[in-house]
């Protein structure tokens, strides 16, 4: 398996690579009103309507200053994944998904497909486990539990 | 000059100013990038093999052909840095050399302004103009002196064939000592300023004299003898009295080789150096330009100036300042000529040799040369005169040679073998004084200029934080903007492949060293840009470092010179006739000529707020602005001190100074520098002390003018905001300064150890936070100017980077 690895404020994280449609630069943002402050907004990509996800504020982080623009990431659609991704269990929301990082870092090849569990300070409930390459360290990203926290509240949000 | 704005001037790397640092570096990335090329056909190629469906193979082509595109966008990007690059380096030293040029031949401008004012304040000195009168009228009257003389003798000759004398003496000793007498006759301006032949004729006449005592019938040749020897002691009495004036200037103002006073045709009379006396006196300088020149000069404000080195006067390398001095009872009459000669090989000496980077030996560093060229592109000094020859025509491109009053130029060429660069910058004058026409130089080794700053490092700055300094020009900002862009596009194509060929499954695994190789090409291109911005930076940051430098040097040499010339006035205005009078006898009436002749130096020199004169007990007795001062009734100086200083001076020409502060001098508390110097009993060398003589500097605005004009310029020549230039003491206390708020007069600030630590004449610079306000600054310490040592203090200039 691969994973992309990306950062927050100098942390880690990382993704199954399968997951991951395409990176792009930072798109114009379409503010809604009354959506939780994690989600930042709605991009337009190629015609396709996205809701973006801030991972900053998903971890209580302040928002970046405006000279440091960050990178985007578009998450697969269901409809979209591969067979192998399929294969390995791996979740996918029906709509288009952003996630805004600071800046993304690049793709590693796991030979050892161990995924430690996280410590157990730590509480996030999108973390899946910490995952070892090399001498580096990355915090796993749960997708499934990150679009169910987030899209969760806002829906509880809305009401 | 090699990269010009223009388009048909690009960047080359076969331009021979290129370092091999930067071939090796430029070689390194187009290699790179021409890499690219066959790595995206590979790709193609596979992506031709692998793809099931054509969207699949367009997608790969697509990225492929996004990654060429943006490669040869790199190569662009490479050539247009490289071309900044130079052009900034470029440019920046031609500000810097330019302006250390134009620096130079602004500091000798300045001097020579100063030895204008010298000159004609002298020549209206009352001991030279009475000297010069007598001298002229007794000059004239000695010929028929002389001659009646000669006739006397001859009838006294005669007279002796009759033995009329009771002496033992033969007649032939008789005859022997007349004719040796007579034999003076044709010999006037010998008997005149000759001390040895006058000693001669005078013990001659003298043995004569006592044997035609002896005799009868000789009254009226002894009366002869005795009417040209009342003339010829008259004569030496005030040729000593002038050169004894000369003399104390001389010892005041050391720039000088020699002072000279001449009779209107041209026979000098005294001067000030006593060494070449004899050589002098008496001789004539009548087929001199200088004379000639200050014959012609119309009242005692006109001056001339003419360079000489084959003088009667001397013989060295001299700027020869003349003007005509005129008779005090009839006006415009001109009576005869002061001369002074300025010691311009020592002047130009002490301001080539400075402003030149050294080598730890202290040597200048090879290559690099400082000279001056009159109007005619003559050299008049030069940093190595061994290489570039006092004298000669000096081998300049054309454009060097036409400069106008203030211009600057620059170009290269070969000095010495050398491949150079050539900054010129030409004479505009000081104020009242319009220059010589005389053009600064200056030669840099081109590969100085264009020097690898890969390993530069500066302390107490990051790269980043050095990158969004206002110091870097907006252009290479943008280019620095535009790399970090570029290499994050890259990075985003090469990662959006991999992940689309890992999506291909086994099919993808071809195309994964292909992404690899582009992202390691991309970030191999885009961080060696990134260093070279980093170089450039550092370079930029280097050199405006080496600007305040040269400015803070810049600050403190006008100051010491400044201060100079202070010394030199105070210690000669001290010997001042109507002072040690007032002093001697402090009648109404020659207290009122002291106040009056204190009151007319200070009418010619603004920058002293008061001369004051005080007698041995510390009671001011005159002053020029007897106004100022309050209380004067009542004014006691006897705790002040330069008062103290002055009283305790042994010998003479001693000068004392009271560093800058409030004075109960002054109302108000405006800062005072005050010089003093010892009054002596009848303003003779060793007289006893009888009174100070001390001169209130008015400090505040002549330093801030300073200051002001060593603030920091833009490229335009527009002062840059937010520059701050201070003089501090030797306690580091801040003495005056260009922004009261934040640089605050009386503040200790606290500066780097290296910029306190600073010897004598040494210069440092570097970061320097002060408060929340980050800049770089350039100190220099004061080492003073000849024998006036300064005073410890040093001269900081602070420009900021946010």
């Amino acid at each position: 398996m691969q994973i992309s690895t990306f950062l927050i404020q100098s942390e880690a994280f990382a993704l199954p690579s399968l997951l991951v449609e395409e990176y792009f630069r930072p798109l114009p943002i379409t503010k809604v009103p009354g959506s939780n402050p994690r989600i930042d907004g709605l991009v337009n990509i190629r015609g396709r309507t996205a809701v973006v996800i801030n991972m900053r504020h998903c971890f209580g982080i302040p928002r970046m200053s405006d000279s440091c623009a960050g990178e985007m990431i578009l998450l697969e659609t269901s409809q979209g994944l591969v067979d192998e991704a399929r294969e390995l269990g791996l979740y996918a929301f029906e709509e288009p998904i952003v996630l805004s990082v600071d800046s993304i870092s690049q793709i590693h090849h796991l030979v050892d497909e161990e995924i430690h569990p996280a410590p157990p300070h730590v509480n996030q409930p999108f973390v899946d486990g910490v995952i070892q390459v090399e001498q580096l360290y990355f915090t796993m990203i749960s997708i499934q539990k990150l679009i169910e926290t987030v899209l969760h509240s806002r829906a509880q949000d809305t009401k | 000059m090699i990269v010009d704005q223009k388009a048909e001037n690009k960047f080359s790397i076969f331009n021979s100013l290129i370092t091999n640092d930067h071939r090796e570096f430029y070689e390194k990335i187009i290699n790179e990038l021409i890499g690219v090329s066959p790595i995206c056909n590979q790709g193609k190629c596979t992506a031709a093999a692998i793809s099931e469906t054509a969207t699949e193979q367009e997608q790969i082509t697509e990225l492929m052909e996004r990654v060429e595109t943006f490669a040869a966008e790199l190569h662009d990007g490479t050539k247009n840095l490289f071309d900044q690059f130079y052009a900034a380096k470029e440019d920046f030293c031609r500000s810097i050399y330019c302006t250390t040029a134009y620096i130079k031949i602004n500091l000798i401008d300045r001097t020579l302004l100063e030895r204008t004012c010298d000159v004609r304040s002298w020549a209206v000195e009352t001991a030279f103009t009475t000297a010069l009168e007598r001298i002229n009228k007794i000059n004239k009257s000695l010929d028929k002196l002389l001659f009646e003389m000669g006739e006397y003798l001859d009838a006294a000759k005669a007279a002796f064939e009759v033995p009329t004398l009771e002496t033992n003496w033969t007649m032939k000793d008789i005859g022997q000592f007349v004719d040796d007498v007579r034999g003076f006759q044709p010999r006037k301006l010998e008997l005149m300023f000759n001390q040895s032949v006058y000693q001669q004729f005078k013990s001659k006449v003298e043995t004569l004299s006592e044997q035609l005592g002896k005799g009868k019938s000789q009254e009226a040749t002894l009366g002869m003898l005795q009417k040209v020897m009342k003339s010829l002691e008259e004569v030496h009495q005030h040729v000593a009295a002038a050169c004894d004036r000369l003399e104390d200037i001389g010892s005041s103002y050391t720039l000088y080789r020699d002072l000279v006073i001449t009779t209107s045709d041209g026979t000098v009379v005294a001067n000030a150096n006593p060494a070449r006396r004899a050589n002098v006196l008496g001789h004539s300088v009548a087929e001199e330009t200088w004379f000639k020149r200050a014959q012609d000069s119309g009242d005692a404000n006109d001056y001339a100036i003419e360079k000489t080195n084959q003088s009667r006067v001397d013989a060295g390398d001299s700027l020869v300042f003349s003007t005509s001095i005129q008779s005090t009872t009839k006006n415009d009459q001109t009576i005869g000529t002061m001369g002074a000669f300025f010691d311009l090989a020592e002047e130009a000496k002490i301001i080539l040799q400075d402003y030149m980077p050294r080598t730890e030996d202290g040597d200048t560093r090879d290559g690099w040369y400082s000279f001056f060229t009159d109007s005619s592109g003559r050299i008049v000094g030069s940093s190595d005169p061994d290489i570039i020859g006092v004298g000669e025509q000096a081998h300049l491109p054309r454009g060097h040679r036409k400069l106008k009053s203030g211009g600057t130029i620059s170009s290269y060429a070969s000095i010495e073998g050398n491949d150079s660069a050539i900054f010129s910058a030409m004479s505009d004058g000081y104020l009242d004084f319009a220059g010589l026409g005389w053009s600064s130089h200056l030669i840099v080794p081109s590969n100085e200029i264009f020097a690898s700053e890969a390993n530069c490092q500066v302390n107490g700055i990051s790269p980043d934080e050095l990158m969004r300094s206002k110091l870097i020009p907006e252009i290479n900002k943008d280019t620095y903007v535009k790399v970090q862009d570029d290499k994050q596009s890259i990075k985003l194509i090469s990662l959006n492949g991999i992940v689309f060929a890992s999506k291909l499954g086994k099919r993808g695994v071809a195309l994964g060293p292909v992404f690899e190789q582009i992202t390691e090409t991309g970030d191999f291109a885009t961080s060696k840009m990134e260093e070279l911005l980093r170089e450039m930076a550092f370079g930029e940051l280097r050199l405006n470092l080496q600007t305040l430098e040269t400015f803070s040097k810049q600050a403190i040499d006008l100051i010491d010179r400044n201060l100079f010339e202070r010394s030199a006035a105070i210690r000669w205005w001290a010997t001042d006739k109507f002072l040690w009078q007032a002093l001697a006898d402090p009648s109404e009436e020659n207290l009122q000529a002291a106040n009056r002749r204190l009151r007319d130096i200070n009418s010619s020199y603004a920058m002293y707020r008061n001369l004051v004169l005080s007698n041995r007990m510390g009671r001011v007795v005159a002053a020029s602005n007897p106004e100022l001062i309050p209380d004067i009734k009542d004014a006691r100086v006897a705790d002040h001190p330069w008062f103290n200083k002055s009283m305790r001076s042994k010998t003479f020409g001693e000068y004392a100074v009271q560093d800058v502060g409030a004075t109960e001098l002054e109302r108000g508390s405006r800062s005072s520098l005050i010089y003093s110097g010892a009054v002596r009993a009848s303003g003779s060398r060793n007289g006893e002390v009888i009174g100070v003589l001390g001169s209130l500097f008015d400090w505040v605005t002549e330093s801030g003018k300073i200051l002001k004009t060593c603030l920091p310029k833009d490229r335009n020549g527009k002062r840059i905001q937010g520059c701050i230039a201070f003089y501090a003491s030797r306690d580091f206390e801040v003495i005056e300064t260009s922004d009261g708020q934040i640089v605050p007069l009386g503040s200790t600030p606290d500066l780097p150890p290296e910029h306190r630590e600073l010897a004598a004449g040494q210069s440092a610079s570097g970061v320097f936070r002060l408060g929340e306000h980050v800049y770089i600054m350039g100190s220099s310490r004061s080492k003073g100017y000849r024998e006036y040592q300064g005073l410890g203090w040093s001269a900081h200039i602070l420009r900021p980077l946010f």
